[in-house]
C-alpha cells in the first residue's frame, strides 16, 4: 500500500470512527436496519413508507384529504 | 486583482462544493453530512441562498396581483427576510443546545449542514407552486380528485421525511449527539420552530413555515 492511500485510509478512519457508534439499547438492531436502508439511495425507503402513511391519512381521513390537498396547494 | 481573483476562486470552489454536496445528500446523505459538516465551505451557503431566492422570486411573481416591480420587490424581501430569521434562529439555537451539551460546535458546521435542510423545503415549495399554476385548488372529492391527493400527499410525505432525516443528521454530526440527545435537543427548539410558525402565518409571510 502506497503512503498517499496509507494516509487516505487513516484519515478517513479518523473521520469516520470520531463519532460513537449510535446504541439504543435493546432497540439497537432494529435502529441499524432503519438507518442502514436510509444512508445510501433512501428513496425507494423513504416513497414506500410516504404511500403507506398517505394511505393510513386516507383510511382515517377518507376523501377528506381532498381539503387537505385544497388547503396544501395554496399554502406556498 | 489579487483579492478579486481570490474571491473568485472561491466561489468556484464553493459552487463545486455545493452541486457535489446536493448529489450528495439525496443519493447518500449520510457520509454527505459528515463531510458537510467537518468540510464545508461557508461560500455554499450563498448557492443554497440563490436556490432559495429563486423561488421566492417566483412565488412574488405568481402571488402578485399585477405586475409592478416596487410590490414584487418589496414582496420578494419579505419572503427572504423571513426565511432568514427562520434559518438564524435554528441555527443560533442549534449553537446553543451544543455549548448547553458542552459539545463546542463550531457554528460554521451547523449553519451549513441546516443550510442543506432548505433544499427539500425548496422544492416542495417548488412543487407546491408548480402544482397551484397547473391544476390550482380547490380539489373536488371525485376518483381524480382523490387519486391527484393521494399523489400530491405521496410527494409531500416524501419530501418531509427527507427533510426529516437531513434534520436527524444536522443533529448527529452537528452537534455529535445520540438519539436520546437528538430527542432531547430538538424538544428544545420545535416549540420555537412552532412559535416562528405562527408568527409568520399572523404576519402573513409564509402559511406553510419555511423552515
Amino acid at each position: 500500500m502506497s503512503d498517499v492511500l496509507y494516509e487516505k485510509l487513516v484519515k478517513h478512519w479518523e473521520e469516520v470512527t470520531e463519532l460513537p457508534p449510535q446504541r439504543v439499547g435493546p432497540f439497537t438492531p432494529f435502529y441499524k436496519e432503519i438507518t442502514k436502508r436510509l444512508k445510501v439511495m433512501p428513496w425507494p425507503a423513504i416513497t414506500i413508507v410516504s404511500i403507506l402513511f398517505v394511505f393510513g391519512i386516507y383510511l382515517v381521513f377518507g376523501s377528506d384529504i381532498a381539503t387537505l390537498v385544497s388547503v396544501l396547494q395554496r399554502g406556498f | 486583482m489579487h483579492l478579486l481573483s481570490n474571491a473568485l476562486t472561491y466561489i468556484s470552489v464553493s459552487f463545486l462544493s455545493f452541486s457535489k454536496h446536493i448529489i450528495g445528500i439525496a443519493y447518500a446523505p449520510y457520509s454527505t453530512y459528515r463531510t458537510i459538516v467537518e468540510r464545508g465551505k461557508t461560500g455554499e451557503l450563498l448557492f443554497v441562498w440563490c436556490v432559495c431566492s429563486a423561488y421566492f422570486a417566483l412565488a412574488s411573481l405568481i402571488k402578485a396581483e399585477s405586475f409592478r416591480p416596487f410590490l414584487l420587490t418589496k414582496h420578494f424581501i419579505i419572503l427572504l427576510t423571513g426565511a432568514f430569521l427562520g434559518y438564524a434562529v435554528v441555527v443560533l439555537l442549534l449553537w446553543v443546545c451544543s455549548v448547553f451539551l458542552r459539545k463546542r460546535r463550531l457554528m460554521k458546521g451547523l449553519a451549513i449542514a441546516w443550510g442543506y435542510t432548505l433544499i427539500p423545503t425548496v422544492a416542495w415549495f417548488f412543487f407546491a407552486s408548480l402544482s397551484y399554476l397547473l391544476i390550482p385548488p380547490p380539489r373536488t372529492e371525485t376518483v381524480l380528485g382523490i387519486v391527484f391527493s393521494f399523489l400530491y400527499l405521496v410527494v409531500s410525505s416524501v419530501l418531509l421525511f427527507w427533510k426529516a432525516e437531513l434534520y436527524y443528521l444536522t443533529l448527529r454530526f452537528g452537534l455529535q449527539v445520540d438519539l436520546i440527545r437528538s430527542v432531547g435537543v430538538s424538544i428544545v427548539i420545535i416549540p420555537f420552530m412552532v412559535i416562528y410558525s405562527v408568527v409568520m402565518y399572523r404576519v402573513g409571510v409564509f402559511r406553510v413555515p419555511f423552515l
